[in-house]
């Protein structure tokens, strides 16, 4: 049955060749929208590694400066008399900044970090592993970052007062980049060097966390390690104090407030000029992390909303078109259906012919559509996805094309059982 | 007035070629009415075509109104069959959603004619057919008998010398059939030539002259 | 003879009204995705206040500094611009300002974001802003560091419920400014101008940015004509190697051109800063357009073709009675055309609406899509190749219908 169905779609390749065409064009812009949507979702679903909710972000400008390191020296003026001023290095200021923050009632906690979550900045470096250079993103913190971002620990611990070691600086990992450097092997304990040119710098592992996706929900999971950094920073005598420069590891840029339930938003202005009052030049903007959130994501989905929706009625265009189009089909070929019909044919015969014949159009369109997209990667003109997210899209797109192949060819098919063959075949 | 000189018609497929018609030489005078008659796949529908000009022969010549038609390109060919000819078919073929009269009409549209002139020239076939009480109908709506009368209102609309007609009663009953052929008959002795082709046997008898054809050849 | 042809149409298209819906609906739908894309763009780059005088402005976005190892780029500072862009020769104007940011401001328990941005004087006279109060800030302003600052419409809305503004006062980030002037909304895509507040310059906290290199500052350059462009652009050129650079030890080569509008918004969409992707911009606008219409294309082909099929024993019977092929396909392309023509006005009125819908929703603010003459233009010059796309074909298939076949109740 299949191979005499094939027969009649073959005879008929001139017409039926523009139908099979037209299914291929759309399954290739179904799979697209697909792809967009399975690629941002896959992201969307992976454990973001912290909790935004109840938690504040103030990111930090110190002037048209970059940012300082915290061994910086700066002056600071006193705000009760304008003569009075003091020297302080910029994380001592730091320091004070958080004290002030952390004396509010409002506040559980505050800690501080080079980039606080939903920014698009970030500081890599690449590390050489045998042939490979593996991309490592880089964060500082401060103690108190595990517990304003509820941070999920899984191997070995967190930062502790005792490491000091200027010379070894104290680090935590994500699990990605656990498995992408170390492999199999237990990550604690073990020392990863960056080797720059103003000095080699040597990090030991302490522990492990699920991740911490600060670029947000629909980043791509990226390697990543925070870096222990000690707030106040201060010399020692025999520690080596690394260089003011830009490419400098010690470095904040933002402070992160968990702050209690039911906190106003008035609350907001009393912290900023809590700030300012310890440092008078520096600019802070502050922001709840779900508002951050709610831009983000409004920012990145909107594109994608609109693309799904040309998608959407692009599809429901080929779905008029191809009823139209097999319509008329059907009209042409009365005779011939009715001869079948008075040849002993069901009326489910018909509907399986009619039908089947559309199918194999479609299918042989989605073959061709598939051998196209598997092409694809190879051309480097898409970025790097899992194989699984891709083959996801690819069955997604599969399935809504045949759904709509089908849904189109039913009423023509159904017409087509309509065929009396006496009638038919006195067509002429 | 028709001229069939060493007619033939081949037809070419992948591997298979089919002789439809071979060595035709007809005359037809002016104002006869002749049938051509033969069993199922003898070519006379194939004469028919060539005749109407639907067709060109593979060798040979179609002669009409002294005019050779050799070489003639797809313009010309309207022209002459829009001018000179006038179609009749088995399955009457008119325009389903077009009322009577603007299916009379049609061939006038390939003319240099205005509006008015048009729907007059249509109801005057129309009243000529007998069937201006349904000229604002849909064919739908009308007997097949009635069919089939416009379809002859709509091939003499434009004053043809020729009319060519194919199996016109092949879809009716006896008595409408009758019908028909009377009407070709009356407009035969008015001036118009007629070629008919048909089975049925009885209506042939009616004509003045039977053009028999058996496997592609002219046997009478 | 062409009323003729009309005529039929008409009534061809209305005898068979589900595939004049499918055909309206594909070319309405595409010229719909279509104008809205022209109208965004153009809307992006078209000449529209207040950068009214496009064609004499060109600005220094984006810099690198470049060594061995080391590379190092980003936007210029203030204390480059002011050393080196300022200071060209043969110009009309110089602009500074910041990239803009989003401050907020904290009123009796409220906190509404706005977006800000600091300027010199000159930016008011670089840019036409349409002042609704008060007056913009001047060079004076911006020499003594005065806390003062320009609102737009909807930020008086926001803060002061609209009543004149001028005089009141506004806080942001800690600092306290005086509101000298209320300006028309400016859309968010005319990226320099664009703002909710704007403040001079020498009111940053901190002063550091004076010296900078690099920073978030841009510079517009206004010359005095569109033939001065090129030698502006030379003479830049020219000074680059005569900086004296940071950091001499790691960086040895500047890089920087001074770009239009156009210039850079393509660089940054391709994130290309070096060469210029205008031709690749506009070949990747023509590629994608003609990839977008390739859908509804094959769909209007293959509904025209099935039309057509429909029409065979109708086609036959025309033929027949003198129709020459010629006429016929004539007949066939003013029915395609009248389709694509109510098509396309269809597609007009409901792009309206989706730019309405567009400027409305909020997803770009204070942007007001319309239709104006050129986005017009484009979208009748695309009715018109769409049309003829889906037409050349099928008409090819009813010419060489074969009257005789379709007479018999087949068609090829």
């Amino acid at each position: 049955m299949i191979l005499h169905i094939f027969k009649m779609v073959w005879n008929r390749k001139g017409t039926n060749a523009l139908i099979t065409l037209e299914i291929l064009i759309s399954f290739l812009v179904l799979f697209a929208v697909c792809a967009l949507g399975a690629y941002h979702y896959d992201h969307y679903r992976q454990p973001l590694g912290y909790t935004w909710d109840q938690v504040w972000k103030v990111e930090i400008s110190f002037g048209e400066d970059d940012s300082l390191t915290l061994g910086a020296l700066m002056r600071v003026f006193s705000m009760d008399d304008p003569e009075a001023s003091e020297v302080l290095t910029v994380g001592e200021v730091f320091e004070r900044m958080v004290t002030e923050v952390e004396s509010f009632e409002q506040v559980e906690a505050a800690a501080g970090m080079s980039f606080a979550p939903y920014t698009r900045s970030s500081w890599r470096w690449g590390l050489d592993i045998d042939d490979r250079k593996i991309p490592i993103y880089m964060q500082n913190a401060s103690d108190s970052l595990l517990e304003v971002m509820d941070l999920d620990m899984t191997r070995g611990r967190w930062f502790e007062e005792t490491d000091r070691s200027h010379s070894l600086r104290t680090i935590v990992i994500n699990e990605r980049l656990a498995r992408q450097v170390f492999g199999r092997e237990d990550p604690i304990g073990q020392v990863i060097v960056d080797e720059s040119d103003s000095g080699d710098i040597k990090m030991k592992v302490v522990g492990v966390i699920a991740d911490f996706r600060y670029h947000g929900e629909l980043s791509p999971p990226i390697p990543l390690a925070f870096m222990r950094l000690p707030i106040a920073v201060a010399a020692e005598p025999g520690d080596e104090l690394v260089e003011h420069g830009r490419n400098q590891h010690d470095f904040l840029q933002a402070l992160v407030i968990r702050v209690k339930p039911g906190t106003p938003v008035s609350f907001e202005e009393e912290i900023i000029k809590r700030l300012h009052a310890v440092a008078p030049e520096w600019s802070f903007k502050l922001q709840p992390l779900s508002m951050a959130r709610d831009s983000y994501l409004r920012k990145r989905l909107a594109p994608l909303a609109i693309a799904a929706l040309v998608a959407a009625f692009l599809m429901i265009m080929v779905a008029l078109g191809l009823l139209g189009v097999l319509w008329q089909n059907v009209t042409q070929r009365i005779r011939e259906l009715g001869l079948r019909r008075a040849k002993g044919a069901t009326a489910g015969h018909i509907r399986r012919q009619v039908l089947g014949e559309l199918l194999i159009m479609s299918s042989l369109a989605m073959v061709i559509g598939v051998i196209v997209i598997v092409q694809l990667p190879l051309t480097g003109w898409v970025p790097p996805t899992s194989a699984r997210v891709y083959m996801q899209a690819l069955l997604l797109a599969a399935g809504l094309m045949s759904v709509l192949t089908v849904i189109a060819g039913l009423y023509p098919s159904f017409l087509a059982t309509r065929v009396q063959p006496a009638e038919a075949l006195h067509y002429e | 007035m028709i001229q069939l000189n060493n007619v033939e018609k081949v037809y070419r497929t992948d591997r298979i070629e089919t002789v439809a018609l071979s060595k035709i030489n007809l005359e037809v005078d002016e104002g006869s009415f002749v049938s051509v008659m033969g069993p199922s796949g003898c070519g006379k529908s194939t004469l028919l075509n060539l005749i109407g000009l639907l067709d060109q022969p593979s060798n040979g010549s179609v002669v009409l109104d002294g005019k050779s038609t050799v070489g003639f390109r797809d313009r010309k060919l309207a022209a002459f069959r829009n001018e000179r000819l006038g179609f009749v078919f088995q399955s009457f073929h008119l325009i389903p959603d077009l009322r009577v009269v603007d299916n009379v009409e049609i061939p006038l549209l390939y003319r240099r004619m205005n509006g008015q002139d048009r729907r007059r020239a249509a109801m005057a076939a129309l009243e000529r057919v007998e069937l201006t009480s349904r000229a604002h109908h849909f064919p739908t709506q009308l007997s097949g008998g009635q069919q089939q009368r416009v379809a002859v209102a709509r091939a003499i609309v434009g004053k043809p010398h020729i009319l060519l007609a194919d199996e016109p009663t092949g879809n009716l009953d006896s008595h409408m059939g009758d019908e028909i052929m009377d009407l070709l008959k009356e407009l035969n002795e008015e001036g118009t030539t007629v070629v008919m082709v048909t089975h049925d046997d009885r209506l042939a008898q009616r004509t003045e002259r039977i053009v028999r054809l058996f496997d592609g050849r002219q046997v009478s | 003879m062409l009323r003729n042809y009309l005529l039929v149409a008409l009534k061809v298209l209305h005898r068979r009204p589900f595939f004049t819906f499918v055909s309206l609906f594909a070319v309405s739908f595409t010229l719909v995705v279509l104008t809205t894309a022209s109208s965004v763009l153009d809307h992006l780059f078209g000449p529209m206040a207040p950068e009214t005088h496009q064609d004499r402005t060109i600005g220094l976005y984006y810099m690198e500094l470049s060594g061995d190892d080391w590379i190092w780029d980003g936007s210029p500072g203030y204390g480059f611009l002011d050393q080196h862009v300022r200071t060209l020769p043969d110009v009309e104007r110089v602009a500074v300002f910041t990239d803009h940011t989003v401050a907020a401001t904290y009123q009796t328990g409220t906190k509404t974001e706005l977006v800000a941005k600091r300027t010199d004087g000159q930016f008011w006279s670089v840019f036409d802003f349409e002042f609704l109060e008060g007056r913009p800030i001047t060079d004076d302003d911006e020499a003594n560091g005065a806390p003062v600052a320009v609102i737009n419409e909807t930020t008086r809305d926001r803060l002061f419920a609209g009543e004149p503004a001028v005089g009141q006062m506004l806080a942001i980030d800690g600092l306290r400014f005086q509101v000298i002037g209320v300006v028309a909304d400016v859309s968010s895509l005319r990226s320099n101008p664009y703002s909710d507040v704007w403040m001079p310059i020498s009111t940053f906290r901190n002063s550091g940015y004076r010296d900078g290199f690099f920073g978030d500052f841009h510079a517009v350059i206004v010359a005095r004509d569109a033939a001065d462009i090129p030698g502006i652009r030379a003479e830049f050129s020219a000074l680059l190697p005569r900086v004296q650079l940071p950091e001499p030890e790691h960086y040895e080569k500047l890089e920087a051109s001074l770009d239009t509008w156009f210039e850079w918004t393509t660089k940054s969409f391709f994130s290309e800063y070096k060469k210029d992707p205008t031709t690749r911009f506009w070949l990747g606008l023509v590629v994608v357009g003609f990839l977008f219409m390739l859908l509804p294309s094959v769909n209007l082909i293959n509904v025209n073709v099935s039309r057509i099929m429909e029409r065979a024993s109708e086609i036959g019977v025309r033929k027949a009675f003198g129709a020459s092929s010629r006429t016929l396909v004539g007949q066939f392309i003013v029915e395609n055309l009248i389709l694509t023509l109510i098509g396309s006005v269809l597609g007009f009125v409901i792009a309206l609406g989706a730019l309405k819908l567009l400027s409305g929703s909020g997803l770009v603010p204070y942007a007001d899509f319309s239709i104006n003459l050129r986005v017009f233009t484009y979208g009748v010059l695309i009715t018109l190749f769409f049309g003829l796309l889906s037409g050349v074909y099928p008409a090819w298939r009813m010419s060489r219908l074969d009257p005789i076949q379709a007479l018999r109740g087949r068609s090829l």
